[in-house]
């Protein structure tokens, strides 16, 4: 189904040929300023739970990266910010082979963690 | 929501921090706020009591969206039995996670593998007497994790929890394999349903690990 990229540095996942029939929600992960955007629809996750802000923020700081995330949502017409589980089983309706373009795929949800340190990321579920 | 991250703050402690003083009272008046609004609580990385405190105060379930069962990988991330009987109590779900450090498992010195992680799975599910209230979590990144010289807050003092994995597995949190043998790339997770098929999960049971579960708790609190 898919070829395992090689990763010297992580974070680089490899892409599949077909979906798989499973809607997947990962409740923590973290996503990076050189992530591929344009493929995360790609790697069979339906939603990422990505970071909201940095642990420690101020109130500023943490209203910023949540609308770092809505911003990259409107960068990238494959990401939408899941505000409602009917984005998310939309998401995973709408996902398909690389050919089609003009789909919303992956869904950026949850609210988690931060592995550590400078994590990007979003959340809470509306 | 996750209202503490590993150390104490004003709302409750942290899990590796050195006290485990509970809920305070502005926590308390916090964890009111997201029950209103709707917000998911979560106690990963909150302190022992500060997680029991959340779950008897809160009015929702509540979820530990990234931490394994303690019984079975004893590292002070993970959670203990008794977090785990009460959160599930209460209708919540608890996401195991694949970071390999929270699956690897005392005296052992190999890559963790799937069927460990699965072995979590399986832990949680024994005590809940049904899939129906479990997720997954990989603590995977997209793009390059940065080296923690970069932590703006300074090196922590708190205890480590991943130096037998450093040493034993790898100690570069870039690497691969700080996620597990046969779980490490995002592209697998066809392969992980496909495990738990052949462990004896049924379809919809996988259906409800790997997001299903969590849609129903979304469903009921964002209403």
């Amino acid at each position: 189904m898919a070829t395992l990229t090689n990763r010297p540095h992580g974070g680089f996942h490899s892409t599949l040929e077909h979906d798989h029939p499973y809607l997947f929600l990962d409740s923590c992960m973290q996503i990076w300023p050189d992530a591929d955007f344009a493929s995360t629809h790609l790697h069979g996750v339906t939603a990422y739970g990505v970071t909201a802000f940095e642990p420690h923020d101020s109130f500023e700081q943490a209203v910023e990266q949540m609308m770092f995330w809505h911003l990259t949502a409107r960068r990238h017409p494959n990401l939408l910010v899941a505000k409602s589980v009917d984005d998310i089983r939309q998401a995973k309706r709408t996902v398909g082979p690389p050919s089609s373009s003009s789909r919303k795929a992956a869904t950026l949800s949850g609210g988690s963690c931060t592995a550590s340190k400078r994590c990007i990321a979003w959340a809470f579920g509306s | 929501m996750i209202p503490a991250y590993n150390r104490t703050n004003h709302l409750c402690d942290g899990i590796l921090d050195q006290t485990d003083g509970g809920l305070s009272r502005f926590g308390a008046a916090v964890v009111d706020e997201c029950n209103r609004l709707g917000l998911v609580l979560d106690c990963t990385h909150l302190g022992h009591r500060s997680s029991l405190d959340i779950i008897d105060r809160s009015a929702s379930p509540v979820i530990f969206s990234h931490s394994n069962p303690k019984a079975l990988a004893d590292n002070p991330r993970n959670i203990t039995d008794e977090q785990i009987g009460a959160c599930l109590r209460r209708g919540g779900i608890i996401g195991c996670v694949a970071w390999g450090p929270l699956v690897m498992r005392k005296g052992t010195t190999h890559w963790p593998t799937l069927d460990e992680f699965i072995a979590c799975i399986d832990h949680v599910a024994q005590m809940a007497g049904t899939a129906d209230q479990i997720g997954i979590a990989t603590d995977m990144s997209l793009g390059s994790y940065p080296p923690h010289g970069s932590d703006p807050w300074g090196e922590p003092r708190y205890v480590s929890i991943s130096e037998e994995y450093g040493r034993h597995v790898t100690s570069d949190i870039r690497s691969h394999q700080r996620a597990l043998d046969g779980f490490h790339d995002y592209a697998q997770i066809a392969d992980v349903a496909g495990r738990l098929l052949q462990r004896g999960y049924t379809d919809a049971q996988v259906h409800g690990l790997l997001g299903g579960n969590y849609l129903r708790l979304f469903e009921q609190l964002w209403s």
